[in-house]
């Protein structure tokens, strides 16, 4: 009787410890069904989504995703250093979309095991961008859309970059991401790439996003445009006044000698995403107006 | 030591990322190698300057403390001075006052509140006492970082890479600076270093313990409590320029110390002079190091560079003179 105790309760413990495992064995996510509730944990993850007609689908995401205005009201999983891992999970999305970073990838593993399906693209490049589109175009079901956008994105380049090319003088451009810290678009960058093609050349050699650069190296230099990119929110005149400032000591710098300082919308410039044809577009017509003004 | 530091001023002035010869220095205002030797000029007299206040600040606060471990850090100024900035930024307050940007005049009232602050909560029957103003610095210190904690949790990405330089401490932010505001900077620096100096007998009978020093004619809580407020507007004028830049008022006056011997009358005007030729020597390297290393233009935090040049040639100063004095000397 006792033996037969013993067996009971070990059978029971093995029942329960069986039904423990199921419960944690979430439902495999199956990669066929549409997503229908979607977190983007990237700005140009949430245009994306927008522009391929997926707003309604967007549950939440992150304080950055401030564009289109609608974004802004979407509930916030997160900002640009951490997300919230149990309000996302509260949120019951099926779908969760990520630009590609080191530092996600165990909060990754941690959703996929909450059964929550994730995806992520590397966005720094132009055809990352496209990929991008194309991806999510066929994870949500709209491919023939995404695919229609990206074709009218190339086509877009690629006009800049025909006109770009008919430059007959290449300035030599500094381009600044962050004025404060003078973080710059060095080589190997989409920004170094779209320089190119929109006519000119870029003036600086190091490799990626050089920041807290030498002010005499950037005086030495002489670039004859410096383009500086500012976030839409401190695009004001007199924040631009006080930007271009700073130049005043460098008075030998063809840029600053001839005022040719460019303050652009860094929201549509420097965020890989759909609105870069637009801000290169505009930047282009600042510094080659005489080849893309005309139609 | 004055004309040391001239030398190496000189010398500062000719060395940088790019090769410029000073022959530039008097070419007008559109030629390259003018506009770069004005900037670096701007760039090492604030390097001086801030060097100067922060060696001075820690001489001051080893002597009064009796504290070998004293620093204008240790009271929490620059934690103050910290917060101030980060204040200006979170809150994007844009004024200017007398010509300084408003990070500035917020990190020059931080320094002065935290000041104010550790004062009261140190005072015990109407005198400071020393202990308590070491232990209510270190709290306050912790408290300042945990704001600073805070509000950098919240910042947007831009105004985080913002503190975070400010945090490192550089002199990045001199070439903000006109020659008019670095003149009211010197001013103020020297004019607190020579009433400090004046204080230097007293300090001495500090040294030999506070009775003793009371005793022999000293007014201990007037005396400390100028010396606070004169090494607080140092600390501030310093901090608020360059950030918390560390390891300069810790060092130098030891370095001092071992060179000239404890009596501050000498001690402290070496001390000033020590630490303006130590900065400068160390941003000259952090601004060049990078650019003639490898073709980069990227520059260093001076921080850096002052706590790993600094750090190991006092550690071979420390030996060096422990086996000298074995040998009685």
């Amino acid at each position: 009787m006792k033996y037969f105790s013993h067996m009971l309760r070990l059978f029971t413990c093995i029942a329960l410890a069986g039904l423990v495992c199921c419960g944690r064995q979430a439902t495999p996510p199956s990669n066929t069904a549409i997503p229908q509730r979607i977190i983007s944990l990237s700005p140009t993850v949430t245009e994306i989504l927008y522009e391929l007609g997926l707003g309604d689908r967007l549950i939440a995401d992150t304080t950055l995703c401030d564009y289109p205005e609608d974004a802004k009201n979407k509930e916030k999983v997160g900002d640009f250093l951490s997300v919230n891992e149990e309000k996302i999970i509260s949120l019951q999305p099926d779908l969760i979309i990520d630009t590609t970073s080191k530092s996600h990838e165990k909060m990754w593993e941690r959703m996929a095991r909450a059964g929550i399906r994730v995806e992520h693209f590397e966005i720094d490049t132009m055809d990352a961008v496209y990929d991008a589109y194309t991806g999510i175009g066929k994870i949500a079901g709209v491919e023939e859309k995404a695919a229609g956008l990206v074709n009218n994105l190339k086509d877009g380049f690629a006009d800049l970059k025909a006109r770009g090319a008919r430059a007959a003088n290449k300035p030599r451009v500094l381009f600044v991401v962050d004025y404060e810290n003078l973080v710059l678009a060095g080589e190997g960058t989409f920004i170094d790439t779209l320089l190119a093609d929109i006519g000119c050349v870029n003036v600086i050699a190091d490799k990626g996003w050089p920041g807290n650069a030498s002010f005499e190296v950037l005086i030495s230099l002489k670039p004859d445009i410096i383009i500086i990119a500012v976030n839409g929110k401190d695009l004001t005149e007199e924040k631009i006044k006080t930007i271009k400032a700073r130049w005043t000591t460098a008075a030998s710098v063809p840029a600053v000698a001839n005022n040719r300082i460019l303050v652009i919308n860094a929201d549509t410039a420097t965020r890989p995403g759909p609105r870069l044809l637009k801000g290169w577009t505009e930047t282009a017509k600042l510094v080659h107006p005489e080849l893309f003004n005309s139609p | 030591m004055a004309a040391a530091l001239v030398i190496v001023m000189c010398v500062a002035e000719l060395i940088g990322p790019v090769f410029t010869s000073p022959t530039h220095l008097f070419s007008g205002p559109n030629d390259a190698g003018e506009n770069i030797l004005m900037n670096r000029l701007q760039r090492v007299l604030v390097a001086a300057m801030v060097g100067a206040a922060l060696a001075m600040c820690g001489a001051v606060f080893q002597g009064i403390l009796r504290n070998p471990l004293a620093d204008p850090f240790i009271l929490g100024i620059s934690g103050g001075g910290t917060v101030g900035a980060v204040l200006a930024v979170a809150t994007g307050a844009e004024a200017v006052v007398f010509g300084f940007s408003t990070r500035t005049a917020f990190a020059f009232a931080g320094s002065l509140g935290a000041l104010v602050l550790v004062l009261a909560f140190s005072r015990i029957r109407g005198t400071v006492a020393t202990h308590n103003l070491i232990l209510a610095g270190v709290v306050l210190n912790a408290i300042f970082s945990a704001i600073i904690l805070f509000f950098m949790s919240i910042m947007s990405v831009s105004e985080m890479n913002n503190i975070y330089r400010w945090l490192m401490g550089s002199l990045y932010h001199a070439y903000d600076w006109n020659f008019v505001q670095i003149g009211v900077g010197a001013a103020m620096i020297t004019a607190c270093a020579l009433i400090l100096l004046t204080l230097a007998k007293s300090l001495n009978l500090f040294a030999l313990g506070e009775e003793t020093a009371v005793q022999m004619g000293v007014r201990a809580g007037t005396m400390r409590f100028a010396c606070l407020i004169l090494t607080a507007i140092l600390a501030g004028v310093a901090v608020s320029i360059a950030g918390p830049i560390g390891f300069v008022g810790l060092i130098v006056p030891h370095i001092m110390r071992l060179i000239v011997g404890p009596d501050h009358r000498m001690l402290l005007p070496a001390s000033f002079f020590g630490g303006a030729i130590f900065l400068l020597i160390a941003d000259t390297l952090a601004r060049s190091i990078m650019p003639l290393t490898h073709p980069s233009i990227v520059e260093l935090p001076v921080g850096v560079v002052t706590a790993l040049c600094g750090g190991p040639f006092f550690l071979w100063l420390l030996r060096a003179r422990s086996r000298l004095a074995i040998f009685g000397k």
